[in-house]
């Protein structure tokens, strides 16, 4: 904590010099730059009635603020006053706790002096995991409201911040977006401290370090980014936090802010960044020696560098028989596949390329489309983008209203479309594959990416045939192979090719056989375990002899 | 290991497709004899290009004309190069031209698909050596097993005894018609112009034989496939490989993957024409001494969208043109001139720098 704030006063002393004066405009309430500089002069009064008329006069309209007069010491003879923000504290510390504590033991505590009893309040009687002082009104505040509590006593000149951080949280559920058969259900939350500690808990070594900052000036985000030391290559740490640094923006409401501008190729439709509400998927990510980075406020954490597989993978497959995983991972690269080129193959053969067609199947093909007034490629676009409005609606509406929507969607236009001859059944049929194969991407932000570059490959399609799909695929290609995220080739471990790191991209070697960490993201310390974990049970009556051999000989 | 994928994908992606067809046309049955011969040049020329390399490391061939040759001289054999660069290049463009308007669009004019691939091309030269290499890394292997996957549905179409008997009109026939591949296999003089761009140049030697010996490989499957299948008359065959595809089939339902797999073979013509004009970029570039290469990639390429139109009125008038001329032609580029280089450096004692 004191560390974060530290660093963020540093990040926070650059942003003033640097660019104090761009971000100057009139009228603004919390004008960051120009007043946290006047706050900073302000030091803490020793008078008592000064600290709250000013926190009055600053914050007093504020319905939710509580200023309570306080008297403590022996004899209750020492005025003091305890400011909070309703709602954002946890009101048993903050009765039972804080106030306990300092009305009624206060009392008993036998000192004289005012900065005795401010050392006594601070090192004996608030029985909460932090507090610091505060020399001048900007730190008060700022404390106040993040949710600490500050207190002032009279005659000290210095103010104290008990840490009842609190109020009411989403508790811990399974992730909406990222659901598994088998593996943990817990998902992060919007909370940044609950999300640390879910990585934590399954990190437990010394090397794993959380560092702050926070970004925003208005919403004052914290952000923080974690990693494994010696794990994680040091130039790509100091890359992260330099991006992070570059960040001067009035808020961060979600990391999908960070992403956009923290992203190497901006104008890319690819995703470069990878976000998961998955403790375990993001813990198994750090393991590989990538960054992650945790923004408050939201359960997506991000994780960089995001290579193109990063984003074909799913944490069931580590935890599913390998031999499964294998087949399913290739499932989802057809699937990716189909998302992205099947209307568009679908247009550019019945178009172009008859021949292809088996005969019978082809004489199918144009019985289906003899009513249908359209080219297949105006067909295709008709039932694309329908299928595009029902999927949008779908996500929109109340979920009890969604239900009619698919109904809509499914009797309505594509039975009665059919039997209206506006499209024909194959170009249902096509659609509907199409869908599902977009449903069956492991993460949803590469998903999205199909579904935009669909449409110009159908173009290329209706224009060229197959040559202009291949044209359409080709420019995707290179374009992928220029891409990096965070100095790592987008299409690694393909091209440029790293054959050892094949096992997890072309197959999904079983765990005893991954004994190396990705070559492109870690340098130094890439064993991941002892060679030769293959497990050899011992041979039926065959004594000790097989019993778990250690190496490979 | 992008160095060969690079290399296999210079002189592959076209020989391929038309070679086994020329060759066909003079030697008869014996072609996969010429493909066989033709590794040695092909060879030598990857040994002249790595000692090259060797002596003028950091150099493109442009570059190191002008040291070796002098000024004037140099200018103008560089000047030759460029051309010739350029010349193969819309040749290449227009033998993608050809095979698709033959093949799948027959209605499509062909300025269309050179337009197309030139540009996706250009736009892989611009992005970098690095990224066309990427490219081929990863399209190559499909291109290769889609190759092995041919061979083994046509496998039931070929008869062995089609290839006897050999050498029926003595070697001479066969010693010429390799002359042609001979002028295909040193396009892998194009490797003089990127050596010092690959992340090992030291292994350029290396690994333009492995290329060259897989280049081999791969043809003399190919002819020895469309003579066991077609036998003599894969002379009158334009083009022999595709129609070994057109019979290829899975079953009864999967009777034409000729689309199919002209569509997957464009991946290994992007790499071709990617890298010529990536030649050909770079000996501009070099031979005026300009400071950057980028600007040059759109005129250049526009330029041989125009050469690969207006060199020919037709098909055969080109398969003329690259079985006569174009192998006097390129002999001196790729042999001669390199030759020559090669022995003046050494006779002007230009020895390996130390490093």
């Amino acid at each position: 904590m004191s560390r974060m704030l530290r660093c963020f006063s540093r990040l926070l002393t650059q942003g003033q010099k640097n660019d104090g004066r761009s971000f100057r405009h009139s009228g603004a309430q919390w004008e960051e730059t120009h007043q946290a500089e006047e706050l900073k002069k302000m030091p803490v009064s020793a008078r008592l009635d000064d600290n709250l008329a000013l926190i009055k006069e600053m914050l007093g309209r504020n319905s939710d603020l509580v200023l309570r007069e306080l008297r403590l010491g022996a004899g209750g003879n020492t005025r003091a006053g305890l400011i909070f923000v309703d709602g954002m504290v946890d009101n048993s510390a903050l009765n039972d706790t804080l106030i306990k504590g300092l009305t009624l033991e206060s009392r008993m505590a036998a000192v004289d002096g005012r900065s005795g009893l401010f050392a006594v309040l601070k090192e004996f009687m608030i029985n909460v995991g932090t507090v610091r002082e505060a020399e001048n009104i900007f730190q008060l505040l700022d404390g106040v409201l993040y949710g600490t509590a500050g207190l002032f006593i009279d005659g000290c000149n210095r103010a104290l911040l008990a840490d009842v951080k609190g109020g009411p949280v989403r508790a811990i559920e399974e992730p909406i977006s990222e659901g598994v058969v088998r593996g943990p259900r817990t998902g992060f939350t919007e909370q940044i401290r609950t999300n640390t500690s879910l990585l934590r808990r399954s990190l437990r070594t010394p090397n794993f370090v959380i560092e702050g900052t926070e970004l925003g000036r208005d919403t004052r985000t914290v952000v923080e980014i974690a990693y494994i030391k010696g794990l994680a290559a040091p130039e790509l740490v100091r890359e992260v936090k330099e991006r992070l640094s570059r960040i001067k923006i009035d808020g961060i409401l979600e990391s999908g802010y960070i992403e956009e501008l923290i992203e190497d190729q901006p104008y890319s439709p690819f995703p470069q960044v990878f976000h998961s509400e998955r403790p375990d998927r993001v813990a198994a990510a750090l393991l590989q020696g990538r960054v992650a980075i945790l923004t408050d406020g939201t359960p997506f954490v991000l994780v960089v560098p995001a290579e193109f597989v990063l984003f074909m993978q799913v944490p069931e497959d580590y935890y599913e028989r390998w031999q499964l995983s294998t087949v399913i991972r290739w499932l989802r690269y057809i699937s990716f596949v189909a998302s992205l080129l099947l209307p568009s193959m679908y247009i550019a053969v019945t178009t172009y390329h008859q021949e292809m067609i088996p005969t019978r199947l082809l004489i199918s093909v144009a019985a289906s489309r003899e009513g249908v007034p359209f080219p297949a490629f105006v067909e295709a676009l008709l039932m694309e983008f329908t299928f595009e409005v029902l999927r949008e609606a779908g996500i929109r509406l109340p979920r009890n209203i969604g239900q009619a929507v698919s109904i809509v969607g499914a009797l309505v236009i594509g039975q009665a479309a059919v039997s209206a001859s506006i499209v024909s059944p194959l170009m249902v049929i096509v659609v509907a594959l199409t869908g599902i194969a977009s449903f069956a991407a492991a993460s949803y932000n590469i998903a999205i990416t199909t579904r935009l570059l669909r449409f110009p490959m159908m173009i290329l399609a209706a224009t060229l045939g197959l040559f202009g799909v291949m044209i359409g695929m080709l420019v995707i290609l290179v374009h992928m192979a220029s891409l990096r995220s965070f100095g790592v080739p987008y299409l690694a471990p393909l091209a440029p090719l790293h054959a050892g790191d094949l096992k997890d991209v072309a197959w999904r070697a079983p765990w005893w056989a991954m004994d190396n960490r990705p070559e492109e993201l870690v340098r130094d310390d890439r064993r991941r375990q002892t060679p030769g974990l293959m497990p050899h049970p011992p041979a039926p009556g065959g004594g000790r002899k097989g019993g778990g051999r250690d190496g490979p000989r | 290991m992008q160095a060969i994928f690079l290399l296999i994908g210079t002189v592959a992606a076209t020989a391929i497709v038309f070679l086994p067809g020329l060759t066909a046309a003079t030697t008869g049955r014996d072609s996969w004899l010429t493909a066989l011969l033709a590794a040695i040049p092909g060879l030598y020329v990857a040994f002249l290009v790595s000692a090259l390399g060797r002596l003028f490391p950091g150099q493109t061939l442009v570059q190191y004309l002008e040291q070796i040759l002098g000024g004037p001289a140099g200018k103008a054999a560089g000047l030759y190069y460029l051309f010739f660069f350029l010349q193969t290049n819309a040749i290449i463009v227009r033998e993608l031209g050809e095979l698709i308007a033959t093949a799948i669009m027959p209605r499509t004019p062909q300025v269309v698909f050179a337009i197309l691939m030139v540009a996706v091309c250009a736009y892989g030269v611009s992005q970098g050596l690095e990224v066309i290499a990427r490219v081929m890394e990863l399209t190559y292997p499909l291109i290769l097993a889609l190759f092995g996957l041919m061979l083994i549905l046509v496998s039931g179409h070929m008869q062995f005894s089609r290839l006897l008997p050999v050498l029926e009109h003595g070697i001479r026939p066969v010693l010429l018609a390799s002359l042609d591949p001979f002028a295909w296999r040193g396009e892998i003089i194009v490797l003089a112009m990127f050596l010092p761009y690959l992340a090992r140049p030291a292994r350029g030697r290396r690994n333009a034989i492995i290329a060259v010996l897989l280049t081999s490989l791969l043809l003399v499957l190919d002819a020895l496939a469309s003579t066991t299948v077609f036998g003599v008359t894969t002379a009158r065959l334009n083009y022999p490989t595709f129609e070994l595809v057109r019979l290829a089939g899975i079953g009864q339902f999967l009777t034409r993957l000729d689309a199919v797999w002209i569509v997957i073979w464009l991946f290994g013509m992007f790499g071709k024409v990617g890298i010529f004009l990536y030649a050909t970029v770079m000996a501009a570039t070099h031979l005026f001494k300009l400071r950057e290469a980028r600007p040059l990639i759109a005129p250049l390429s526009i330029l041989t969208i125009a050469l690969s139109l207006s060199q020919f009125a037709n098909n055969p008038q080109m398969i003329a043109f690259l079985t006569g001329p174009f192998v006097a032609y390129s002999f001196s580029v790729e042999w001669f001139i390199p030759t020559i280089l090669l022995l003046t450096a050494r006779l002007r004692g230009i020895s390996t720098p130390k490093k």
